[in-house]
């Protein structure tokens, strides 16, 4: 699917993440966490601005559950919603 | 033969005989300068009224200004009449061989250069990581931190998902679009479903349209380029993790951009099939749970 675009130097090439690959949730241990997520997106219009409160959730309950590695929140682009969440005791860094 | 033209409408024609240096000769010119007949100025035809003899070439251009005779000597004419021939062919021919070795010179050269710039323009785009994408910072973790939200333009990404046709996983993504500032982390799902009893293998790429969004759109975690393995009848959600760069909106082909599709391929992975990742893309980060556990089929409700 690379129409209207000139082969050679300028070929679509994949870019690896930055961060690997998520492990399967082959359990099931985050999913409550995923569709309230989901039930966020829907009710906002899929609006990914009104929902990151329960993204960061979700990602907290992978961090918990191992399934991700540990990071701070700054480090995932969530630093404005960790400043605000002081109380809130925050995963400590790798 | 040298034809100047000279303060007369009409040309003259100066038979000249130059020495082997070209710096001094001798020169016809005809005594009658006006009205000279068109078939006496042929070359065969010399018409030695005068001889004029100069030390430089430059004299010569002066002389057929005004062809007023200089100095007079004796030479036989039939001797001179053949030194000339000789001596203009020689340095005729001289001047063609010079020309075509210049020419030849010149196209081997070009040819070199034309050879030379692959190399050279590689070695250039590593020294200065022109050519790539290099108004983007390297992506990784010192980026994520800096990233700022560009509040003026909200894209909407588009999540499709596909598997290769012998791949009989049931893979679709949970959410058909998400509305997304640039610079801003986003999560979107996938989900996909083994319904066959036998646990298979899969492994994903990507793409995204249209193709000027691709080196702007920065994946921080995904489900892609690893092996992924489903047990039988087993049913998972596979989350992407990714932002749009906020340089999007300084791209001029992406002005009238407001849709990025983002699009997941299934593949299976065969035993023994050895994967080759594409560059960059070394062991898998923070790989912290194993992925190809052997547990009893969880479908959850």
């Amino acid at each position: 699917m690379s129409q209207a675009v000139f082969s050679g130097s300028k070929a679509f090439k994949p870019k690896p993440p930055d961060k690997g690959s998520f492990p399967l949730d082959h359990e099931g241990e985050c999913k409550i966490n995923m569709e309230s997520y989901m039930k966020c997106l829907s009710d906002n219009k899929y609006d990914n601005s009104k929902c990151r409160l329960e993204a960061k959730d979700y990602l907290d309950c992978r961090m918990r559950n191992e399934l991700m590695a540990k990071e701070p929140w700054t480090k995932l682009g969530y630093g404005d919603i960790a400043a605000n969440a002081a109380p809130e005791a925050a995963p400590s860094a790798k | 033969m040298l034809i100047m033209r000279g303060p007369y409408p009409a040309r003259i024609a100066v038979k000249c005989i130059f020495d082997s240096n070209i710096r001094s000769g001798i020169c016809f010119l005809p005594k009658k300068q006006l009205h000279l007949p068109r078939y006496l100025s042929s070359p065969s035809i010399i018409v030695p009224v005068r001889m004029v003899t100069f030390s430089n070439p430059c004299q010569l251009c002066s002389l057929a200004k005004n062809a007023s005779c200089l100095h007079r000597s004796n030479f036989g004419h039939d001797r001179i009449l053949t030194r000339w021939k000789s001596t203009a062919t020689r340095s005729h021919k001289y001047n063609t061989q010079t020309t075509v070795n210049y020419l030849i010179a010149i196209g081997i050269l070009l040819l070199g250069m034309s050879y030379a710039a692959v190399p050279l323009y590689r070695v250039f785009c590593q020294v200065t990581g022109i050519g790539g994408a290099s108004n983007l910072a390297k992506h990784g973790d010192e980026k994520v931190e800096k990233l700022v939200k560009v509040e003026d333009r909200q894209l909407r990404i588009l999540f499709t998902a596909d598997t290769a046709s012998h791949l009989h996983w049931h893979f679709k993504p949970v959410q058909r679009e998400v509305y997304v500032y640039p610079g801003e982390t986003a999560l979107a799902f996938y989900t996909a479903r083994n319904p066959t009893d036998r646990p298979i293998i899969g492994i994903s790429t990507y793409t995204v349209l249209p193709f000027e969004a691709a080196k702007y759109l920065n994946k921080i975690q995904c489900f892609c380029f690893e092996e992924q393995r489903l047990n039988p009848h087993e049913e998972v959600d596979m989350p992407v993790f990714f932002y749009i760069d906020p340089e999007f909106v300084n791209d001029p082909w992406l002005q009238k951009t407001s849709t990025v599709t983002l699009s997941y391929t299934f593949f299976e992975a065969k035993d023994g099939f050895k994967f080759i990742p594409p560059q960059g893309l070394t062991s898998p980060h923070n790989r912290t749970a194993p992925s190809t556990s052997l547990q009893p089929a969880v479908a959850p409700a």
